[in-house]
């Protein structure tokens, strides 16, 4: 599971909440270039400014059974200040109303607030563990969907690349397919040695991704299994991260994205305010 | 016919060594496409409803084995260098690429509570330089229920690491030696244990490669000296040797061919087939001598004699232990019938080769210039001369006193023990049962299984009148004698709820609120924690793990009987009582169901019950029906059982007074008693009636059958006694049980059909001899 989180964390992290403007190749890139590039399209939690998201998570365990969590999202992110974060869940209706609150200063850890309603009690979140587990039961921590991450820490990509087409609904789309090999130092905590990733020519969005654990087999799958549109940007709608060795499997939709009407209020943020936000107020934003 | 064919043999002697290369080469080519397999559980067939439920349960829950590395200590391991070896064990045991995850002192998580936060945190991130870190880290540890008594033993003496396997990963062999190679570098002065299932599966797997690497060369080592003994000469050893080596080949080549594994109660199977496979060979060259030392023909017609003679009676002999064999396959187990079909298809060929091969190599070969009698043989002509002029005094006493010992041993069979644990079949002092004695010291229990609550419906396990009734079987099971601890998500929901309140015991209960132990269990996932076997992932199942000490079969039964009558009081589908009100008003009905390895192994106990009585009765009425047949008389074929009979008590009685129980392996005695015991009732049978007809008296006839087949027999006796004991060095305590049982069974059995059928002769003369003698 640990594995697989920092694997979709980064997919999603560099392909999914991104709205970077389009990056034509001049000449033949390298594999590292391509990287930087990915890269360089931002992090978790979305571009630039104030964002709103609506995403739905529909999990498959490895037990076949299934799980829905709906969340919103609301992110704050400007140069120079902490990233801000505000999880609220909206379904199922029995953890309906509980927030999770991430406040990130540049370079630093993320400080976490946790705000269950049935207890009414704001508490915060002290995590010191080295590896962090799963997000809503699906393959994603809290932490790092506030934090971001960055695939280059760990990875070096090889300088061959190949291209390959890959259909995404009724469009095709030609890709630079990546082979990243994890860094010596890095051996110990990263789960898979080497990960592949198929990055649309174009916009640098990553459509597609594997990773190969330590006994060279294939264990998790990204997939983008529908394009949108975000500001003139190519974004993932719907996308699928898959444990091809379990079973499990977690289907992530987009349902909404958007721009605040107004400016965010700065106490969304503060977490002594937590038990005064109302998810029915948090959802007509 | 039959000299037709023996004519055919000699005539073309190399055809027939021939023949015999290329089929060898042919079986030969397939020995190294037999694989090993050692799970017990694998053994029961796959319909069955306690296997049926184990392997839903691991598709639903991942594996239910236990797999643990124990450090045990003197004093305690709240020590800095303890400390340090256990942390980077648990750094090792996690690069191995097989392992999922690995949980142990230093890196479990720990969640703590306070008024205004929650932390997790790594158990020990650092190895502790100050008395009073190292303080505040055993308090920790010894502090948090889910920790204690998993990863720190109570006393905080031992210290458990708890490796999971990932996904098609648990019967990796290879896994185990990386750990016990870990595991190894590390040892001294803390002793470090390997245990587990997968630990145990290893072993048996390494055990069973190592057996037959010892057992082969020593079952050759004994045939030769039997051999030897028997016929004082070279031909006597080398050609009953390569008739019985050959026909191992063949039988392992057939189970390569077939695709059947080597299992711990199969993989002798070829090993046995040599110690059964000799008579053929032996009473081939007994023949060939005796005609050879008549004088005045031919090497071709000597041989062609021989074949003559011997076909029917090694067919008869051949057929009769193969049924023995065959009857196996009315076995519920499959180790069993593999183990019986495969011998007897060696038997055939042990037969087949003994006729075949044998004759061809002696047509080959210049005759004999001497009488090769042995030293043994004489002694046993004198001793077997002796016992004739006994029965014929003291045959009433020797029935009379037949008939009481048989009493004696039937009365004592009641009290017989069926056993099924793998832990037993390989006896005290081993390794791994070692380990799993540390595990049951310090860590709550060796063994682990489950019951399986399932409340059909998303988010079921989330209301606390489930809860609170899950915990209430949790109490209940708690009482139970063998039981040590057990653990559910209640365990879970109670810690989650004191942590978030402030830490505060009075809140280690389950809450009234659905919302709030929703959004505890919410946190938990969040912060990575893993619901493993306490839940699936819509929380509509989930299961109660149960540790406990190793207790016998026996005592296993009584536990999943005790723990079934409280399900069927408690919970769906026998019990009314199984609604649960949720916090919606609807009623919601609770199914328990037990699953894991403790119902398997008395499902197993069951079924070696049911399949002893049937093996049993199949080898005696296929061996009576078969001599029937072949003497042409119903009394004949009863005649030969008798002695059987006899022997089969002797082997219960003495092993319900020894305490020796029945398991896996000595279920199989029976049939393979029968089926080579009644080789001596059938050659003295058929020598005392062929005596008889040459007009001899009762007294003559026996002298005679007794110091001429007599002999035969003895030698045969001797050479599957020996045989069979070497089993005594085997690896597995049940197998060395087999051994020795088996050799007890022969010396019975060769001893009864001497002593008891004289007996009856002479006090009573069936028509079926006067038959014969008119014919």
């Amino acid at each position: 599971m640990k594995a697989v989180t920092k694997f979709v964390l980064a997919v999603l992290g560099l392909a999914l909440l991104v709205g970077a403007g389009s990056l034509h190749a001049q000449q033949p890139l390298t594999g590292p270039q391509i990287l930087q590039k990915v890269e360089e399209k931002g992090g978790m939690g979305g571009t630039q400014g104030e964002l709103i998201s609506d995403v739905k998570f529909d999990i498959i365990g490895k037990d076949k059974k299934t799980a829905t969590n709906e969340f919103r999202f609301i992110s704050k992110r400007k140069h120079g200040e902490p990233d801000k974060l505000l999880v609220a869940f909206v379904k199922p209706d029995d953890v309906r109303g509980t927030l999770f609150l991430s406040i990130k200063p540049q370079g630093k850890d993320a400080d976490l607030w946790l705000y269950l309603p049935a207890l009414g009690a704001v508490k915060q979140l002290v995590n010191t563990q080295e590896r962090k587990g799963s997000f809503a039961g699906s393959n994603l921590s809290f932490e790092d969907l506030g934090s971001g991450f960055k695939y280059s820490e760990s990875y070096t990509a090889d300088e061959k690349v190949t291209e390959e087409k890959i259909k995404i609904g009724d469009k095709e789309y030609t890709t630079y397919v990546l082979t990243l090999r994890v860094k010596k130092e890095k051996e110990k905590t990263e789960d898979y040695p080497v990960r592949k990733m198929w990055v649309e020519k174009t916009e640098f969005v990553v459509l597609k991704g594997e990773g190969y654990n330590k006994t060279n087999k294939l264990e998790t799958v990204f997939e983008a299994l529908a394009l949108g549109k975000f500001e003139d940007d190519t974004v993932p709608d719907k996308v699928l991260i898959k444990n091809v060795l379990d079973g499990s499997q977690t289907t992530i939709t987009f349902m909404t994205r958007k721009r605040p009407a107004q400016p965010l209020p700065e106490n969304l943020f503060d977490p002594n305010n937590l038990k005064n936000l109302k998810i029915d107020d948090l959802l007509k934003l | 016919m039959r000299r037709a064919l023996a004519q055919k043999i000699v005539d073309h002697p190399w055809w027939v060594i021939g023949g015999v290369l290329i089929v060898t080469v042919f079986f030969a080519s397939a020995i190294p496409r037999i694989r090993f397999e050692q799970d017990f559980e694998a053994f029961l067939p796959q319909d069955d409803p306690a296997t049926i439920a184990l392997h839903r349960a691991e598709e639903r829950y991942g594996d239910q084995k236990l797999f643990m590395v124990a450090v045990e200590t003197d004093d305690t391991i709240f020590k800095p260098e303890t400390l340090k070896k256990l942390k980077e064990m648990e750094e090792l045991f996690e690069q191995i690429p097989e392992v999922d995850e690995v949980r142990g002192p230093t890196n479990s998580q720990v969640i703590y509570g306070s008024e205004t936060a929650i932390t997790v945190a790594t158990a020990l991130p650092e190895i502790p330089e100050t008395p009073e870190e190292l303080q505040a880290y055993k308090e920790r540890v010894l502090g948090d229920r889910l920790l204690r008594g998993f990863v720190v033993s109570e006393d905080g003496k031992a210290a458990g690491i708890l490796i999971r396997l990932k996904t098609g990963e648990e019967e990796t062999v290879g896994v185990v030696n990386s750990v016990l190679e870990i595991a190894e570098r590390y040892q001294g002065p803390e002793r470090i244990y390997v245990g587990g299932m997968p630990r145990l599966n290893q072993f048996i797997a390494e055990s069973m490669r190592k057996d037959l690497s010892v057992l082969f060369p020593v079952m050759i080592l004994v045939i030769i000296i039997v051999l030897y003994l028997s016929f004082n000469s070279l031909h006597g050893v080398a050609l009953p040797l390569v008739t019985v080596v050959l026909s191992a080949i063949w039988e392992m080549g057939t189970m390569g061919w077939l695709g059947a594994p080597f299992t711990p109660f199969s993989f002798i199977a070829p090993v046995v087939l040599m110690a059964v496979g000799t008579a053929y060979g032996i009473h081939v060259l007994n023949k060939y001598y005796e005609e050879a030392h008549q004088g005045g023909r031919s090497r071709t017609e000597i041989v062609v004699a021989t074949v003559t003679a011997m076909l029917s009676p090694t067919a008869m002999a051949a057929l009769t232990t193969v049924a023995g064999f065959f009857a196996l396959l009315s076995s519920t187990l499959w180790p069993q019938r593999d183990f019986g079909i495969y011998t007897g298809i060696g038997v055939l060929y042990a037969g087949f080769l003994a006729l075949t091969l044998i004759p061809a190599i002696l047509a080959l070969m210049p005759l004999p210039r001497r009488e090769h009698q042995s030293l043994l043989a004489r002694w046993l002509r004198a001793g077997l001369a002796s016992l004739a002029h006994l029965i014929e005094r003291t045959a009433v006493i020797i029935l009379i006193g037949a008939g009481a010992v048989a009493v004696v041993w039937a009365v004592g069979i009641p009290r017989l023990k069926i056993e099924t644990s793998a832990k037993d079949f390989l006896g005290k002092g081993h390794p791994v049962v070692e380990a799993l004695d540390v595990l049951e010291r310090h860590f709550g229990g060796s063994l682990q299984t489950g019951i399986e609550i399932d409340v059909g419906v998303r988010d079921g396990l989330k209301e606390p009148e489930v809860l609170n009734k899950i915990l209430a079987l949790q109490e209940f099971l708690e009482t139970l004698p063998a039981v040590r601890r057990t653990t559910s998500i209640t365990n879970l929901v109670r810690e989650l709820n004191q942590k978030f309140h402030a830490d505060d015991p009075n809140y280690y209960v389950i809450p009234d609120d659905r919302k709030l132990i929703s959004q505890l269990l919410l946190l938990f996932t969040f912060q990575g924690g893993s619901l493993g076997q306490m839940a699936l992932t819509d929380f509509s199942a989930g299961e109660v793990i149960v540790s406990l000490e190793w207790v016998s079969s026996t005592e296993m039964a009584k536990l999943v009987a005790e723990i079934q009558r409280y399900l069927d009081e408690h919970f769906a589908p026998t019990a009314t009582a199984s609604v649960a009100l949720t916090s919606d008003g609807s009623l919601l009905q609770i199914k328990a169901e037990q699953v894991g390895t403790m119902p398997i192994y008395v499902r197993l106990m069951d079924q070696i019950r049911t399949s002893q009585i049937w093996s049993l009765l199949t080898s005696v009425g296929s061996s009576w029906v078969i001599v029937s047949l072949l003497m042409g008389s119903v009394i004949a074929g009863a005649l030969c059982i008798v002695p059987l009979v006899l022997t089969i008590l002797t082997e219960f009685g003495l092993m319900a007074y020894l305490g020796l129980p029945l398991d896996m392996s000595t279920m199989m005695i029976g049939s393979i008693a029968i089926g080579i015991g009644i080789d001596y009732a059938i050659h003295f049978v058929e020598r005392y009636r062929l005596e008889f007809a040459l007009g001899r008296d009762a007294r003559r006839a026996l002298e005679h059958t007794l110091t001429h087949t007599g002999v035969g027999i003895s030698y045969n006796a001797l050479a599957l006694t020996l045989g069979f004991g070497v089993l005594w060095i085997s690896t597995f305590k049940g197998l060395n049980t087999f051994g020795s049982l088996v050799a007890l069974t022969m010396v019975v059995s060769a001893t009864s059909a001497f002593t008891i059928i004289p007996a009856i002769l002479l006090l009573w003369k069936p028509k079926f001899l006067t038959k014969r003698a008119q014919a």
